[in-house]
């Protein structure tokens, strides 16, 4: 079973790690996009580190230590749970690769137990990337013994077990009701959304515990506040809090039990029901009664942009991914409207709006907004249909346009909506909403245009499971990240500027710079040659 | 309607999968392309196609350079692939009509191609099933389809028969001998001789990215069987 085990793992690594590629490509170019995607990785890891150091050590300024332990576990599990939970189908059911597995001499729980340790070596990476630096922060106030050093490090190992656990249960439950329905992409995906909006209602809940006026009045209980909120929601995190802050064994010891056993239980049920979930998952339904009828007829571009609508609806992790970030604006701004201005400032315990904040809404709109970037890898998920737009008669803008329009398509009007919804909300003026909508307009021309050209750039067609290029690609990673950075600068760019000048010049002048960026990356994009992408 | 000029193709690890490679392929032939595995066959049609880029040498279809005109190239040909890889999450009646739509095909023609070509294949009824749900035969069965939707003047084919079933071949093979009749050619790579004997009235043998033999089939063949000359020809080349 061990060696099984271990085999089974060390393939699914060399097949999806690219390390293979590092070792064995002798093409130049494939090489140096390997090493780009891995240069990038360090990046970000870098950021996140850094990010997670300051947050602890500023609690630790605030003296607010006792809270740290329960806050690095939260956050890295909130993680966990939102990326095992959305990546769970496609990767640990209904996987590609599922025939050849289960017809070699692996037992189900051999499957997937590697699968399910494939994807906990990422998230304990992602784990400690968090828990790690936080714990220096913690230590650099707390000054602890060596003990506390070795209990933080055993609760960032075992850490992502759990919300793995509770995510692809949850996952695994959705892909079985799902796969009951005849149409099963709409069922998972609404399914799935329930259980996204479920994760963010329960971060919005611990970001509320620390946000409310209350809360900043009594400054001196701040930590005790958060630390009971924490236990509130996430109870395991008592045991850790009792185990750094009182170095307590016991705590530790269950702990590990919870996390451990719930991994159990989770792969000795899912065991149970594996091939049935995944045969139900895979197989599909096939009338064979169609009759030939009038048809019609289209242009190419049409064709193109019909393809790639069918493709995001036809793909739940494509759909989930690429389409969150569009969905999330929307509902984000209809229940701002449906709660009402007033409700909504009071919450926040403002009384007036400040101007700043109609001037940094639509940035905040557009981060969601070119989250949905599906430019970054519907090149890439052609792969091996690539044969097919290459065959024809197609000339190489003629594919690059479809797949912007697409996107245009996707996200503008969710862009207009959020822009309306906004509008209402902060009550502005005409000439604002119009604002608004031209900068989301030039926001989403940007992701479109900048996703495109990351996706020609970092292109990979030689995937064997889409979540390499939706996930873990180097194109999704750039460009969701590129986009993020440039609308959190120009959220801070125009909101302290605006206290010296007019922000709706501002918002102009970033619609014009946004507006020639865009123009000028398309023309870059439209002199790229099929040839010159492979 | 083809020449292949002196092709040569070294991919970028080295390795030299064509070397110039000289064919002509005239209106109304059906051209056999015979080898062992990794002998170039692929590499070759690729590059006609459009698919594989290169350097040394040209291709002309039609009169029009691969390299400087693909898009005059492509209108005019059709090609069935090795793999049938094609977008599982459409319906067989969405890819027919997408690759209609992409050739400019009207709404009759392509209803009266799919309807005959459907009906021939027998698999009309399947049509409105998406594609993820089909046999590699019933995927083989509609890329031949798409492939003949807009009646091409060159159709190149690497292993067409591979994974239909007898009444199928039998169908594309009448199909093949229809086209060439009015006028199309056809290239075509196989692995099946007897095939190629009865249906090629020239064929080349490829070994190790070099031609070693072309011609017509009676001339090279003669007396004996495809196979004893192949394996004869493939000896010689060592």
């Amino acid at each position: 079973m061990r060696s099984k085990l271990m085999t089974l793992l060390k393939i699914q690594y060399m097949n999806q790690s690219s390390l293979n590629a590092l070792r064995y490509e002798t093409d130049r170019r494939k090489r140096n996009r390997t090493i780009a995607v891995y240069v990038s990785m360090a990046l970000v890891i870098l950021m996140m580190m850094a990010y997670s150091f300051l947050m602890a050590y500023g609690y630790g300024f605030l003296g607010m230590s006792n809270a740290v332990p329960g806050f690095a576990l939260v956050i890295s599990s909130v993680v966990t749970l939102f990326f095992t939970f959305i990546k769970s189908n496609g990767f640990l059911f209904a996987f590609k690769d599922y025939d050849m597995l289960m017809a070699l001499p692996f037992t189900t729980g051999t499957v997937i137990t590697a699968k399910f340790l494939y994807m906990y070596i990422n998230n304990l990476l992602f784990s400690l990337c968090v828990m790690v630096p936080m714990g220096v922060g913690y230590a650099m106030w707390v000054h602890p013994s060596a003990i506390t050093y070795v209990i933080w490090l055993v609760i960032a190992v075992a850490t992502p077990l759990l919300p793995m656990s509770v995510a692809a249960l949850a996952g695994g439950l959705i892909a079985a009701v799902g796969s009951r329905f005849r149409f099963k992409v709409l069922a998972q995906v609404i399914l799935s959304l329930i259980g996204v909006m479920a994760i963010f209602g329960l971060s919005f809940s611990l970001n509320g515990a620390g946000s409310n006026g209350e809360f900043f009045r009594r400054i001196g209980d701040i930590g005790k506040v958060m630390e009971t909120q924490i236990h509130r929601w996430y109870p395991v995190s008592i045991w850790t809090d009792a185990a750094v802050n009182e170095k307590s064994i016991l705590a530790l010891l269950g702990f590990l039990l919870v996390s451990v056993g719930v991994y159990g239980v989770f792969v000795a049920v899912t065991s149970i029901k594996y091939k049935t979930i995944n045969t139900a998952l895979m197989s599909h339904h096939a009338a064979s009664n169609y009759k030939m009828r009038k048809q019609e007829s289209h242009s190419a571009i049409h064709a193109l942009v019909r393809k790639e609508v069918k493709r995001f609806t036809s793909s739940v992790p494509y759909l989930m991914n690429m389409g969150i970030g569009a969905i999330l604006a929307v509902i984000g701004s209809v229940v701002c409207v449906i709660i009402g201005p007033e409700k909504l400032l009071a919450s926040m315990e403002i009384n007036v709006i400040p101007k700043q904040i109609t001037y940094i809404v639509p940035f905040a709109v557009g981060m969601f907004l070119t989250m949905t970037c599906t430019t970054c890898v519907s090149l890439s998920l052609e792969g091996k249909n690539l044969w097919i737009v290459k065959s024809l008669p197609l000339d190489t803008r003629t594919i690059f346009k479809s797949k912007m329009i697409f996107n245009m398509l996707l996200v503008a009007p969710a862009g207009i909506i959020s822009s309306l919804c906004f509008a209402f909300v902060l009550k502005v003026d005409v000439a604002t909403l119009l604002i608004y909508i031209l900068l989301t307009l030039v926001s989403v021309g940007f992701s479109t245009t900048f996703g495109m050209w990351a996706g020609i750039r970092f292109a990979k067609f030689d995937w064997e499971n889409e979540i390499e290029v939706i996930k873990q690609g180097a194109a999704s990673m750039l460009g969701i990240f590129v986009n993020m950075i440039l609308q959190i600068i120009l959220a801070v760019a125009v909101g302290a500027l605006s206290l010296i000048c007019d922000g709706r010049i501002l918002m102009v002048i970033v619609v014009v710079l946004l507006g020639v960026v865009d123009w000028l990356i398309y023309g870059r994009i439209m002199k790229i040659q099929m040839r010159d992408v492979l | 309607m083809l020449e292949i000029r002196d092709f040569s193709k070294t991919y970028s690890g080295g390795k030299r999968a064509a070397e110039h490679i000289t064919l002509t392929i005239e209106d109304g032939d059906i051209y056999g392309f015979i080898g062992h595995n990794g002998a170039g066959k692929s590499t070759t049609i690729r590059a006609v196609v459009g698919v594989l880029d290169f350097t040394e040498g040209d291709i002309f279809i039609d009169g029009h350079s691969v390299k400087k005109e693909p898009m005059e190239c492509k209108k005019v040909t059709a090609y069935i692939p090795d793999n049938p890889d094609l977008y599982e999450h459409l319906t067989g009646i969405q890819y027919l009509n997408f690759v209609a739509d992409i050739f400019g095909i009207s709404a009759k023609e392509r209803e009266e191609r799919i309807r005959r070509y459907g009906d021939m294949f027998e698999i009309t009824s399947s049509l409105g099933d998406l594609i993820s749900s089909y046999s590699h035969g019933m995927k083989q069965k509609v890329t031949v389809i798409s492939a003949l939707i807009h009646e091409p003047k060159l159709m190149v084919m690497d292993e067409p028969f591979v994974g239909l079933d007898p009444k199928a071949a039998l169908d594309l093979k009448n199909v093949m001998r229809e086209l060439c009749k009015k006028g199309s050619s056809i290239f075509f790579s196989t692995h099946v001789l007897e095939v190629a004997q009865k249906l090629c009235n020239k064929i080349a043998i490829i070994k190790e990215g070099k031609i070693v033999t072309a011609g017509r089939m009676e001339d090279l063949v003669q007396n004996q069987s495809l196979e004893d000359v192949f394996m004869e020809v493939v000896e010689d080349a060592k």
